[in-house]
């Protein structure tokens, strides 16, 4: 901002651009040059200057020797009280979770689909042993694997030991 | 936004570097737990509330994204400490800022208790003293808005855009802060000083 000639209000509110130096060359020797002219500008500048210089030259506080090494020290706790959810959590959900899910899908759908075969499979065998006594009455069977199945599937019948012996001594 | 080594340091950080970490606590233990000290008063509270300042961006390091410079970021959770801090003295009144500690060496009543960290020929001592409460005074009179910004001109050499940036205002509302903040601190501060 540049004013041909300053007023009190303009120099006034270049106050704290002044002291903290955010005042380019030109505007800066505008200002100063209206506190030399200026009694009552003059004077409410250095009350501003000298209030801020004395709260500015308050000296600091020290920390405590042991500050830094305390701060690190909760950060180890923190650290060691939930590092899996720092770290773990996100791949948990992001990557594992649904791996696990789609496994357990797969496994599941493969035992159901065993079951079910496995089902179909006893439910012929049984059907065929059912109908054993009528296949081999009939004798149509020409195909020797399949009777020698059926004859493994199907339950043995009982042996009359004296039947044995006479069908024996007959065929002797 | 130009190169700022702390902001590169804090993007260390967010990568999980302790060292890093370590380096901006150690740049910024100074001003922070100044800035705390101004508003609480305490200066053991000041360093347990600064100590979650810096725990706070440890686990916040993952967030932190470079759109400001580092110190803003900082200064803006410190900020929110101290605001969360007052708002808990006000719903439990014994820990009231307001309440004045007196002074065992002449018995007057300071709005802080002050550290007395420096060796001094008397005079001298007792002149700093003086100034020293009643700068204290006269910040403690501050509205919170004016000496957060004081106090992040003073301790951070802070610019303006900066301080905007904390205090979640305008340009233009915090050049008006500040302007009123000082006329504050001049009028508090006239009776006791020379120019």
């Amino acid at each position: 901002m540049r004013f041909l000639e300053m007023n009190c209000t303009q120099c006034q509110a270049e106050f704290d651009h002044l002291l903290d130096g955010r005042l380019d060359a030109p505007v800066s020797a505008q200002v100063r040059r209206h506190l030399v002219d200026c009694p009552g500008c003059g004077a409410a500048w250095r009350d501003y200057e000298v209030a801020w210089t004395a709260f500015a030259s308050v000296p600091e506080i020290e920390p405590s020797s042991n500050f830094v090494a305390r701060v690190m020290n909760q950060i180890d706790r923190v650290e060691n009280e939930a590092p899996a959810r720092v770290w773990f959590f996100p791949v948990l959900w992001r990557w594992v979770a649904p791996a696990m899910a789609a496994i357990m899908l797969l496994a599941a759908g493969t035992g159901v689909w065993m079951k079910v075969q496995h089902d179909a499979d006893q439910a012929v065998s049984q059907e065929l042993a059912a109908n054993l006594p009528v296949v081999q009455h009939l004798d149509l069977l020409k195909d020797f694997d399949i009777i020698a199945e059926l004859d493994r599937i199907a339950p043995q019948p009982e042996r009359d030991p004296i039947e044995e012996m006479l069908n024996a001594l007959w065929n002797s | 936004m130009p190169f700022d080594p702390d902001t590169e340091l804090m993007l260390q950080v967010r990568r999980g570097n302790r060292a890093a970490f370590e380096a901006l606590v150690v740049k910024y233990q100074r001003p922070v737990i100044n800035t705390i000290f101004r508003s609480v008063g305490d200066l053991a509270e000041a360093e347990d509330l600064a100590q979650n300042v810096f725990v706070q961006v440890w686990k916040s390091r993952g967030r932190y994204m470079p759109t400001a410079k580092f110190s803003t970021w900082l200064f803006t959770i410190v900020r929110n400490t101290c605001l969360n801090e007052v708002r808990r003295r006000a719903r439990h009144p014994a820990d009231s800022l307001d309440k004045p500690v007196k002074d065992a060496a002449d018995g007057s009543e300071s709005p802080w208790q002050i550290p007395d960290q420096q060796a001094k020929p008397p005079s001298e001592e007792a002149l700093a003293a003086e100034l020293r409460k009643r700068v204290d005074t006269a910040l403690a009179a501050l509205p919170e808005a004016q000496r957060t910004a004081m106090l992040l001109l003073r301790h951070q050499n802070m610019p303006y855009e900066e301080i905007a940036k904390v205090m979640r205002c305008s340009l233009s509302a915090t050049k008006s802060v500040i302007h009123r903040a000082r006329a504050m601190l001049r009028d508090q501060l006239k009776p006791y000083l020379r120019p």
